[in-house]
This record gives structure tokens, sequence and C-alpha cells, in this order.
């Protein structure tokens, strides 16, 4: 479906040319990765060069520096890529998605001149693993970090972080992983994850869902955030239908962001 | 040019490229490239410059996108009109400016700001066991509360009860619990810092406990008449251990996290004064300050009826003592709810924003009160878009991106 918006605008498209090349000359594009949790970058096996965008990664404590003290990091890198002369495409995954927010929110002028974020397996909605901390948290997260990166990574603690519904005026397209029988792993994490799930965060929050708990991915979303549907090409090995990659656990997820990113 | 005309160029060659798309049906097939692939071949020539679209318009004339029906073709093409979508996306995104945006019943965050979101969980679970999803007839536990962040003199009441699933939308059949153990501990870098208090979670009516005898086992923490908690700031834990009086009686163990903010960093007085101005309807906010520095300050505004309309955010830096922020309220966002006044403001929170070397936001305690403005005609607001050079720069770009040529890597 085509908005009416596109359909309502005619062209003056040759006069742009020669007035849009001067001020393109001093501007460079980057896509910015920013990785997740318990990571130092990002995963080098999961990034896909797009043509005229040179990649850029954000690096920040994701242990045990709170969500406001790692985004001091975050922003700053954001806008070194973001704004400015320069403009970027996000590409957020997991706890990434929620430092992301977090800047949208509160920091606008970080992402200036972002087009878009591109977020896989986010977890700007927090995950009910940390709901409370159970030995099986620490089972499946490893090292848990409660002063740090996981006191805002429960879904009161994440969605009461900022304002989910600012944008920045960037738009963000979620792409979610959904564990099936072939993911065996994530047997133990079902029963504290309320329906579908990529085995450490929900569909609520990995598609942007304003409201937590069973979700859809076609639920109802935050201002700005939508499902990427573009991911869906039969015959691709990275197929994600309707958004939902089907058989892909949360580690997964950074790879599928990163090819669709584009 | 004109403001605006790189903005109805930009949109134009998104609209071009979708007429090319359709017309583009039975062409050769052009599938996704894997990263192998592409790390030797390049279906554009685009440097980075190219995200100011320069060359878009002669790259739009001189090179369609090529599709082939069913297959890899559709979806390849679908790629491309999704690229092309997201152009009307920012559009429509950007008819308001980022810090004035509608408002929606399905915002829940935004409505009911402070909330809490845990789920029932199988009782399993708080025994130390590990398995699937509740089955009917098994039981589960909910521990939570009513508010997420207790700021200054205000109360969390947590509550915990266990009962045995049943039927969704039926009500819990819950069973009688045991307390076995209750803590409450502040949350900080060092590790888990117990707290001295006198707290009793118990069903008897007493203590924050709402009704003696529902099974529903409760309390009230007010961190303010708690010395460890009165001036804290973080994050704080409750420990509880329990036994309930069914099933296999195995001890199980919670927790509950929640912020405290001990003292305010600023405090809410009200709405000081209104006025009508190019861009929409501005309400002027005022606030004690205590604590100089960088503030976040958002405001909901609803018809006369109840309907929302959109919320309002400023940032400003404020220095201590009384000081007034202006919340703008786009008079576009009147035009798409259809609202005429008198408007009704309310729900007015906000927090202090951490310094580099500070841990975390602080919060304000939330504006109790509402503030109903004057009888404004719809007429006296402007229906105009919000334009940016900011906005202008971000669509051309996006339209940029859409138009290139295949895979793009």
């Amino acid at each position: 479906m085509i908005s009416i918006s596109l359909r309502t605008v005619v062209g003056l498209l040759a006069a742009l040319g020669s007035t849009l090349a001067a001020s393109a000359a001093q501007a460079d594009s980057y896509v910015v990765y920013v990785h997740g949790r318990s990571q130092t970058t990002w995963d080098a096996s999961a990034v896909h060069p797009i043509d005229g965008f040179a990649p850029a990664f954000v690096e920040y404590n994701a242990t045990t520096a709170t969500l406001a003290q790692a985004n001091v990091d975050v922003r700053a890198q954001l806008g070194r890529y973001c704004s400015g002369n320069n403009a970027c495409i996000v590409v957020a995954y997991s706890n990434g998605g929620l430092q992301v927010g977090y800047t949208q929110a509160y920091y606008p002028e970080a992402l200036e001149n972002a087009l878009y974020v591109e977020a896989g397996a986010s977890a700007a909605g927090g995950t009910e693993l940390l709901n409370g901390f159970t030995s099986l948290t620490g089972q499946v997260l490893g090292i848990t970090y409660p002063s740090g990166v996981d006191a805002t990574l429960s879904v009161s603690g994440a969605r009461n972080a900022y304002n989910h519904d600012l944008t920045a005026g960037v738009a963000t397209y979620h792409l979610g992983g959904n564990t099936d029988w072939r993911n065996g792993l994530w047997y133990a994490t079902a029963a504290f994850l309320p329906g579908d799930d990529d085995g450490v965060v929900s569909f609520a929050s990995a598609f942007g869902c304003s409201s937590p708990g069973k979700q859809s991915s076609s639920c109802a979303k935050y201002t700005g955030h939508r499902l990427d549907l573009g991911a869906g090409a039969w015959g691709n090995s990275r197929r994600c239908a309707n958004a939902e990659c089907g058989s892909v656990d949360h580690f997964g997820m950074d790879d599928r962001a990163a090819y669709w990113a584009y | 040019m004109r403001r605006g005309g790189l903005l109805v160029a930009a949109s134009s060659l998104a609209l071009a490229l979708l007429g090319v798309l359709s017309l583009g049906r039975g062409r050769s097939a052009e599938p996704r490239r894997g990263p192998a692939e592409t790390a030797t071949t390049s279906e554009t020539d685009h440097a980075p410059e190219a995200i100011a679209l320069a060359t878009a318009p002669r790259r739009m004339t001189a090179s369609a996108p090529s599709v082939a029906p069913g297959g890899a073709g559709e979806d390849h093409q679908a790629r491309l009109t999704q690229r092309a979508e997201r152009v009307s996306h920012a559009i429509a995104l950007l008819r308001y400016p980022p810090g004035s945006q509608p408002l929606s019943r399905d915002m829940r965050d935004v409505l009911k700001p402070n909330a809490r979101h845990e789920t029932a969980l199988p009782l399993a679970l708080a025994t130390g066991a590990t398995g699937g999803a509740p089955t009917s007839g098994e039981l589960s536990f909910q521990l939570t509360g009513d508010v997420y962040t207790v700021v200054g003199r205000g109360s969390l009441s947590p509550t915990l009860e266990v009962f045995r699933e049943t039927t969704p939308g039926s009500e819990r059949a819950r069973v009688a619990v045991d307390i076995t153990d209750l803590a409450l501990v502040t949350v900080e870098p060092g590790g888990t810092r117990p707290v001295a208090t006198t707290l009793a979670l118990n069903d008897e009516g007493r203590t924050g406990d709402a009704v003696a005898g529902d099974r529903i086992y409760g309390t009230t923490i007010v961190p303010s008449a708690i010395p460890a908690l009165a001036a804290y700031r973080g994050l704080a834990r409750l420990d509880v251990g329990f036994v309930a009086r069914d099933g296999d009686r195995r001890p199980a163990h919670a927790t509950l996290d929640f912020r405290v903010i001990g003292s305010a960093p600023a405090a809410f007085i009200g709405v000081s004064n209104e006025r009508l101005t190019a861009e929409g309807l501005e309400l002027s906010v005022d606030l004690d300050v205590d604590e100089p520095g960088h503030y976040f300050v958002q405001g909901l505004l609803f018809d006369a009826h109840d309907a929302p309309i959109g919320f309002a955010v400023a940032r400003p830096t404020l220095a201590r003592g009384r000081a007034t922020v202006p919340l703008l309220y786009f008079g576009l966002l009147f035009h798409d709810a259809g609202a005429s006044g008198p408007f009704v403001f309310r729900t007015l929170t906000g927090q202090r924003l951490p310094e580099a070397n500070e841990p975390d936001r602080a919060e304000l305690a939330m504006w109790p009160g509402s503030y109903q403005t004057r009888a404004y005609r719809l007429t006296e607001l402007s229906d105009r878009e919000y334009e940016s050079p900011a906005k202008e720069a971000k669509i051309q770009a996006l339209a940029a991106l859409a138009a290139r040529k295949g895979g793009g890597r």
C-alpha cells in the first residue's frame, strides 16, 4: 500500500541536482552498529556492508554501567556519525535497541541525521527474564549485572526508562526472532516469556509493542515503529517473513538486523 | 530553492520509484545477494556522499530497478517498495515537531507512567525448578506492586499472590501462603546492602495489606520513613521467601526491584500561563528547582471529552530556584484530532537527566493536578505541517536511498 502523501507529490526532481551537489560535498554516510548486552563491540561476522555507507561501531560498557552511564559514550558516538555533516543508518541489536531509544528520547540531537533504525531483537521493552533475579536467569544470561546494564532491562525498568514514543524524527523497523522446536536450548526460558519469543526477549519487546505481555508481531506499536516487511525474500537463507525470523534465537538476530538494514 | 521545495522534489523521487517498480514487472530477476557475493560485486557506485542525494536524480532516470514476476524477483520488488514506503513513513512521522506528538489510547506507557509490568510465573520457577509454561492446575505466583519509582514521600505497595492457573479470564483460585523471609536491600555497584525495616507482608489487612483474608499478601514501603532510604537514589529490591500451603510446599523465593528517589531534584508547581503562538498552544509549567541541571519535562493534553490530543516535551537547562518551562502543543495535533477547547492538561512528569559522572536520572513527583485551558476554536490554531531543514534533508536522503538500483551492497 502506497501512502497518499507520496502519490500526491509531483515531480520536481531534476531541479534538485545542482543545488544538492554542493551540499553533498562534505557529507559522509555511515551504517552504525550498536551492540547488545555483555558485548564490547559488534560481532564482526554480523556485518553486511552497504554501498556508500562506511561501517561504524558504537562501543560502550554493556555490563557494569547503567543505561544512563553507558549512554554517555553511545550518544557521543552516534552524534559523531549521525549529526552535523554526517548521516547514518543505525543497526541496533538487543540492548542496543534500548540504548538507541534512550538517545532518541533524551538526546535527539545525536540522531539528527539518522535515516532510520533497523532493530533486531530489540530489548527496548525489557525482558521478563530480569523481572526477578533467579538462578535460571543466571544460567541463561551468564553473569548478571544487577546495578549495571540489568538494572533497566526488566520490563518495568525498560518501559519506565524513557518515553518510547519519542522518535527524534527517526523511524524504527523491527525484526524479531522466534524460537521453535529447533531451538530446544531455549525451552527453559519459555516459562518466563509471555507468548512468542527468541529465548531472551518476547515479541512485545522485539517488535516495539506499546503494551507488554503476550503480543503478536502485529501489535500496536510505539510511534514511528514498524515491522521490517521487506525481509521476506523466498529462498534467502536469512528470510524473516513478516519480520519474524523463524527458528532464529536471540543471538542470531544481530546478523539478521545488519543484513536487512538495507 | 524555497523551503519545502526540496521536500517536494525528494518525495517525488520516491513516487517516481514506485511507479517504476510497478512498470518493472517482467524484467530480469535480481535476487538479493549474500555477503560473499557483495564483497566483490556492487550494483551501485555511490560514494558516501550519495546520502545528500546529489546523484539521485540522474540515477533515477538512468537506471530503473529490475524485477521479475514471482519468486525472488517479487520479493526483491517488495524490498524496493518497502524502501520507498520508508519515505512516506518519514513524511508522516515528521508532520509534527519531534517534541510535540500525537497521543493515542495505545500509548499505555505514556498515559500511565511509572506502571509495573510483572507477569505471573510458574511457582516452580521460584522454587528453583525449570520447565515449560504452566499448565492448568499448576501453581503460579505473581509478585508486583503499584509503582516502579518511589519519589520523595511516595510509597510502594507490593503484593504477592499464589494461585492455581485456571482458564484464561477466570478468577484466580488463590492459595494461602506462609511468608518465611522478607528483606529489603539496596542494589549498588558494590553489591546489595541490607536495609533495616519492620516490613510485614501479610493478609491481615494491616500495614498496607488492602483486604484481610483475600490471600493477596500486601504491605507498604515508604522510603522516606526508612533512614537508609530517605536520601537514597537508585535501585532497591524486596526479597520474599514464602511457602504455598498447597502443592509440594517447597520453599520459594521471589524478588521485586523498584527505584527510590529519596529527594526529588525539583517539584512541579503548576501551569502559570497559556498562549497561542504561530506554532500552536503553549503552556508554561512552573517548577521549584533544588538541583540545577538538564531536565526533561513532559505533559499530556486531552480534549473536553477526555480524548487524547498530544504530548509535548521540553529538555531545558534549569538553574536553582523558580523556573518556567514552555510546552508547545503543535497546532496540527488539534486539527488531526478534530479537537476544540477547552483542553485539559495533566500527567505532568519530569526528571533531572544525569551528568556524565552520575549513575542515573532523578524523577520528579508527578504533578497531581490538572489544568483547563481557555475554549479555543480550532480555527485559531495553525494546521501547517512541521518544516525544518533537517526534515527536508532526511526525506531527500531516504528518497535517494529508495531510488538506488538493486541491492546497494
